[in-house]
């Protein structure tokens, strides 16, 4: 308990063995995942898992802290989980190279006490928020666009979930590319990071939080459920059945393509409208704009 | 009713304005002028807008009161 004798002090005995009791999955292990992974294995929790099909890029670098420049082309969850073990060893550090899709998701989810969404589109989170919410395990997300954020917890049956206010977006062309700075994932993994905190206390408030960095504002929404939310109200969980195809990276079935980079971990073919990231046998697609 | 502003939002338009007026169609209507309702009549995505709390989409045709408060939150996806 050395480790954790400074947060002792600040969190108390029984709220550290809940943490040091926590089996965590993160989804996604771009910014806004690898700052929480760091966070969560720092605090103590017992085991994490971090599940992203991405390999690190040059432009991901000014917003993490994690990644360096070494890391460039290696499959993200695997540089995460390197770092993460040398962090803290008493954490045992999963690493799935993988999307979190309908195929996968439930199995993912199922058995962790919470989960964090640090996803980079809509489709796929509401893709997490239906498995949580049908396996009722809370998840926490958060979403930032420029110097602006939000995050919000979701406890399935008490609050509301965030198939009560998003709608996916599955056509050509919906996909931006969004801006952000390393401030403003900072700021919001560490209120993500609270919202755990604060969830353990017994706190399970139904609001948005709602952050401008640009202003130095941080707000509280209080948000109510839907009550014909088809997810947390009517038990429907239709994403669970869908397979979007505008944004983000997809299951591919084959190797194709030119053949541009190639390691141990990952070959990168060249194809038509993007590229294959491809790990042995099994590959994903990432549309270029 | 008073409209409010949240995040970039608010430097464009505001912290919060009243409006005249106590249905949901004019709120749409001012959300229109806006431009954050789509040509079907719907709240584009990347918005969210509370009514006392409730998603607009379930709040239905009920009418408002002056002291009712709606919210326009937009939410965006990066991680």
């Amino acid at each position: 308990m050395e480790r954790y004798s400074r947060q002792l002090l600040a969190l108390g005995l029984e709220l550290q063995q809940r943490i040091s009791s926590l089996k965590v999955l993160v989804v996604g292990c771009g910014a806004l995942g690898s700052t929480l992974s760091d966070m969560l294995v720092r605090l103590g929790i017992k085991e994490i898992t971090v599940v992203d099909a991405d390999v690190v890029e040059l432009s991901n670098l000014h917003r993490t802290r994690m990644f360096t420049e070494e890391d460039v082309m290696r499959p993200k969850a695997l540089a995460c989980k390197d770092y993460l073990s040398k962090v803290n060893r008493e954490v045992k550090v999963n690493a799935v190279v993988d999307v979190v899709d309908a195929e996968n998701v439930e199995e993912l989810v199922r058995g962790k006490d919470v989960v964090f969404d640090a996803l980079d589109n809509v489709n796929y989170r509401l893709i997490l928020n239906d498995a949580c919410v049908k396996n009722n395990v809370p998840l926490i997300y958060a979403g930032v666009g420029g110097e602006y954020a939000s995050a919000k917890l979701v406890v399935p049956g008490k609050t509301a979930c965030l198939s009560c206010f998003l709608e996916p977006v599955d056509s050509p062309n919906a996909c931006e590319t969004i801006g952000t700075t390393i401030a403003t994932v900072d700021a919001i993994a560490s209120v993500q990071i609270q919202l755990l905190i604060n969830y353990l206390r017994g706190k399970e408030d139904d609001e948005m939080i709602i952050l401008d960095m640009s202003n130095l504002s941080m707000e509280r929404v209080k948000m109510s459920r839907n009550p014909k939310c088809e997810a947390c109200s009517l038990h429907e969980y239709r994403y669970l059945n869908y397979k979007f195809t505008s944004c983000g990276l997809f299951r591919y079935p084959r190797v194709q393509g030119t053949l541009t980079y190639s390691s141990r971990e990952v070959e990168v073919y060249k194809v038509n409208d993007g590229v294959l990231l491809c790990y042995g046998e099994k590959c994903y697609k990432k549309t270029t704009k | 009713m008073r409209l409010v502003f949240e995040g970039p939002l608010s430097r464009q338009f505001g912290k919060s304005v009243e409006i005249e007026g106590n249905s949901i169609h004019v709120v749409f209507k001012k959300l229109n002028e806006i431009g954050i309702v789509d040509d079907k009549g719907r709240i584009k995505p990347g918005y969210i807008v509370l009514v006392n709390d409730k998603d607009i989409r379930v709040v239905g045709s009920s009418e408002l009161s002056r002291d009712d408060v709606v919210k326009v939150i937009p939410i965006n996806h990066g991680g």
